[in-house]
C-alpha cells in the first residue's frame, strides 16, 4: 500500500513559486520519467449557519466537490460530519480528525452540483474559497517506485484566464512511496474502504518521504520546514496498474481535501 | 437545467389503449422504467435560531450578517435519490417488449424482467424546484439530476444536512418523441426501513406486481416533459412550450394534457417556527 505525503508550502503576496526551480532541478538531477500533467480542482463550502457572527467556528463543517487528475472522469465530494464538541486536544494530528463522507459523482456532473449548492441549497451551505492547480508536474523516479506531484495553487482566475502573481497561494507537493515490497493482502477497493482506520502512515514511512523531498530538494534552497504536512495511506498510483487507473481513490480524495479546507 | 412538463391522466381501463396510441405516436414500444424513490428532508440550519435581532446597527458587520439572513431564509427543500433500475440485460429485448404491450391491464409486466436475481440500480440525487408562478400554458421548473458513482450516499446526505425519511417505487413506460419524454407512470408503496437498507434492498423487485399502488383506482399519470439545459434562454423556452403544446394538440383525443397544479408539485419545506425551544 502506498503512503504518500502532501506538503503545502504558503507563498506570501507577490512573491513567485518555486515550483519552477525545482522541477527543473529535479528532472536534471535524477532520472525522471515526466508523467501526464498534475492538476486539480477544490471548491470549498462552509456551512452557512457557521458563518454567523456568534456562532462557534470549531463546530463548523465543510463540503468539499474536489476533481482529481488522479482519476480521470470522477469528482469527489466530501462532507464532514457535525462535531459535538470542540475538537479534543491538539495532540490530534489533523490527518486523523474527524474524516469526511465521500462520493463520488461524474465529472461532468461538478459544475451542476456547485450551481444547485450556490442557489438552492444556500441555506445550508455557503461558496467558501475556490483552488485550483491547472499546470502541474508529475515526475516518476525509481521506476515509478516514487512519484512527485508539484503544482502551483491558484484561486480560479475567471474567463480570462491570466494568471497572476495575485492569485498565486501556494504550493502543493505530493509524493507517492510505492512500496512494492511489501505486499498487503486483504485490501478492498470497495466503499468499505472509507472506514479509515488503516490510513493512517507509520512514523517510519513518514520520515522516509520527508527524508526523500529533503533530497530531491537538496541545492535549490527551497525549505520546507514551514509547509504544513499531512500523510495517509492511499491505493496504489501506479499507472501500470491499468484496472486500477479511474477507479476513486478514498483516502488520496480525503487527503487533498483535509489540505486544501484549511490554506487561505 | 430547467424542465417543461403538461399532466394528464390515465385511468386503468384505458391504460392499455394509450401505451399502444402512444406507441404508434413516437414510432417505437415502450421503455419499461423502474425507479426506486427515496425521499430526503433538510434539517432546519442551526442558524436560523441564533440570527441576531434586529436593530443594533453595526455598520458593515450587519452587512454581512443580513446577507447571511437572505441565504439561511432561501427556503428549504425536499431531496431525492432516484435508483434507476437498470434492465439485467438486453437479451432478447423486441420480445419481452412485446410481451409488455400486450399484457397491459392494471397489473404491469415488469416482473419478466426483473425476475432475474440482482438488479443494478443506479442512483442520482434529485432536485425540483417549485413550478414557476403565474398563469403558464406549460410547467416550468429548475430540475438538477447529479449522477452519485460511489460511496455510502445516505451516510453523506446526512452529514450534508438530509435525513431520509421514506420511500416509494414509480413504475411505468417511457416514450421519446423528440426531445419529448412521455412517461406514463404509477406510484407503489414501499415497506419503510431504515436509510441504510433503503439504498441496498431490492428485494422486492421480483415481485413488484404486488406491491400496493398508491391510487387505489390502478390509475396511471402521464407526463410529457422537455428538459432544457438553458431554461432562461428565451427562444428555447418558447421552442420547448410550442412543442409541448404541438404534443397536446397531437393526443387531444387519447388524454387530455395540462399544466400541473403548482403547489401539489411544491417541494420545499412548509415553514414552521424554528424558536420552540
Amino acid at each position: 500500500m502506498p503512503s504518500t505525503g502532501l506538503f503545502f508550502l504558503p507563498i506570501a503576496p507577490n512573491q513567485p513559486s518555486p515550483s519552477a526551480l525545482l522541477v527543473s532541478h529535479i528532472s536534471r538531477s535524477f532520472p525522471a520519467e515526466t508523467l501526464p500533467t498534475f492538476h486539480l480542482d477544490h471548491r470549498l463550502f462552509v456551512d452557512t449557519s457557521s458563518l454567523l457572527p456568534n456562532s462557534d467556528t470549531s463546530l463548523r463543517r465543510y463540503t468539499s466537490i474536489l476533481t482529481l487528475c488522479h482519476s480521470p472522469g470522477t469528482t469527489y465530494v466530501g462532507t464532514t460530519p457535525p462535531k459535538e464538541k470542540p475538537p479534543a486536544a491538539a495532540s490530534d494530528p489533523p490527518a486523523t480528525s474527524p474524516t469526511s463522507t465521500l462520493i463520488t459523482i461524474p465529472s461532468a456532473h461538478a459544475d451542476p452540483f456547485t450551481q444547485l449548492i450556490g442557489t438552492k441549497l444556500q441555506s445550508h451551505w455557503a461558496h467558501r474559497q475556490s483552488l485550483v492547480v491547472d499546470n502541474g508536474t508529475a515526475l516518476a523516479l525509481q521506476h515509478e517506485e516514487w512519484i512527485v506531484r508539484i503544482g502551483d495553487v491558484r484561486t480560479p482566475t475567471g474567463r480570462s484566464g491570466q494568471q497572476t502573481a495575485s492569485n498565486l497561494r501556494g504550493m502543493i507537493v505530493e509524493v507517492s512511496f510505492n512500496d512494492t515490497t511489501s505486499v498487503r493482502p486483504g485490501r478492498k477497493d470497495s466503499a468499505d474502504q472509507q472506514d479509515t482506520q488503516h490510513s493512517g502512515v507509520g512514523k517510519d514511512d513518514e520520515t522516509l518521504i520527508r527524508g526523500f523531498l529533503d533530497s530531491l530538494f537538496d541545492g535549490t534552497g527551497v525549505q520546507m520546514a514551514s509547509s504544513r504536512a499531512l500523510f495517509r495511506n492511499t491505493r496504489s498510483t501506479n499507472p501500470e496498474d491499468k484496472d486500477r487507473s479511474g477507479v476513486a481513490d478514498w483516502d488520496l480524495a480525503s487527503l487533498y481535501m483535509d489540505m486544501l479546507r484549511t490554506p487561505r | 437545467m430547467h424542465e417543461f412538463a403538461l399532466y394528464g391522466q390515465v385511468s386503468r381501463d384505458d391504460h392499455h389503449r394509450t401505451l399502444q396510441q402512444l406507441a404508434g405516436y413516437t414510432r417505437m414500444q415502450p421503455q419499461e422504467t423502474v425507479e426506486i424513490h427515496l425521499v430526503f428532508k433538510p434539517r432546519t440550519p442551526a442558524g436560523l435560531d441564533h440570527l441576531p435581532s434586529a436593530g443594533g446597527s453595526q455598520g458593515v458587520m450587519q452587512q454581512d450578517v443580513q446577507k447571511l439572513k437572505t441565504m439561511l431564509n432561501a427556503g428549504l427543500f425536499y431531496l431525492q435519490l432516484v435508483g434507476e433500475v437498470v434492465p439485467d440485460k438486453p437479451k432478447g429485448t423486441e420480445n419481452d417488449e412485446d410481451v409488455a404491450m400486450s399484457n397491459g391491464d392494471g397489473d404491469h409486466a415488469e416482473s419478466d424482467r426483473s425476475a432475474d436475481e440482482k438488479s443494478a440500480v443506479r442512483w442520482s440525487l434529485d432536485f425540483k424546484d417549485t413550478p414557476e408562478p403565474g398563469k403558464q400554458p406549460v410547467s416550468t421548473r429548475l430540475v438538477s439530476r447529479i449522477s452519485m458513482t460511489d460511496g455510502d450516499f445516505v451516510r453523506f446526505l446526512d452529514n450534508f444536512g438530509y435525513e431520509y425519511v421514506s420511500r416509494y417505487i414509480v413504475v411505468g413506460s417511457k416514450f421519446y418523441d423528440h426531445d419529448t419524454t412521455l412517461f406514463v407512470h404509477k406510484v407503489l408503496r414501499l415497506s419503510q426501513i431504515s436509510a441504510d437498507e433503503a439504498v441496498r434492498d431490492t428485494s422486492f423487485l421480483p415481485n413488484i406486481t404486488e406491491l400496493p399502488e398508491l391510487d387505489g383506482s390502478g390509475g396511471y399519470t402521464i407526463q410529457a416533459s422537455i428538459d432544457v439545459v438553458d431554461g432562461n434562454n428565451p427562444e428555447l423556452k418558447e421552442r420547448a412550450t410550442r412543442q409541448l403544446l404541438a404534443l397536446k394538440e397531437a393526443l387531444k383525443q387519447a388524454v387530455d394534457l395540462t399544466p400541473g397544479d403548482r403547489l401539489s408539485l411544491d417541494t420545499r419545506v412548509p415553514v414552521t417556527s424554528t424558536r420552540t425551544q
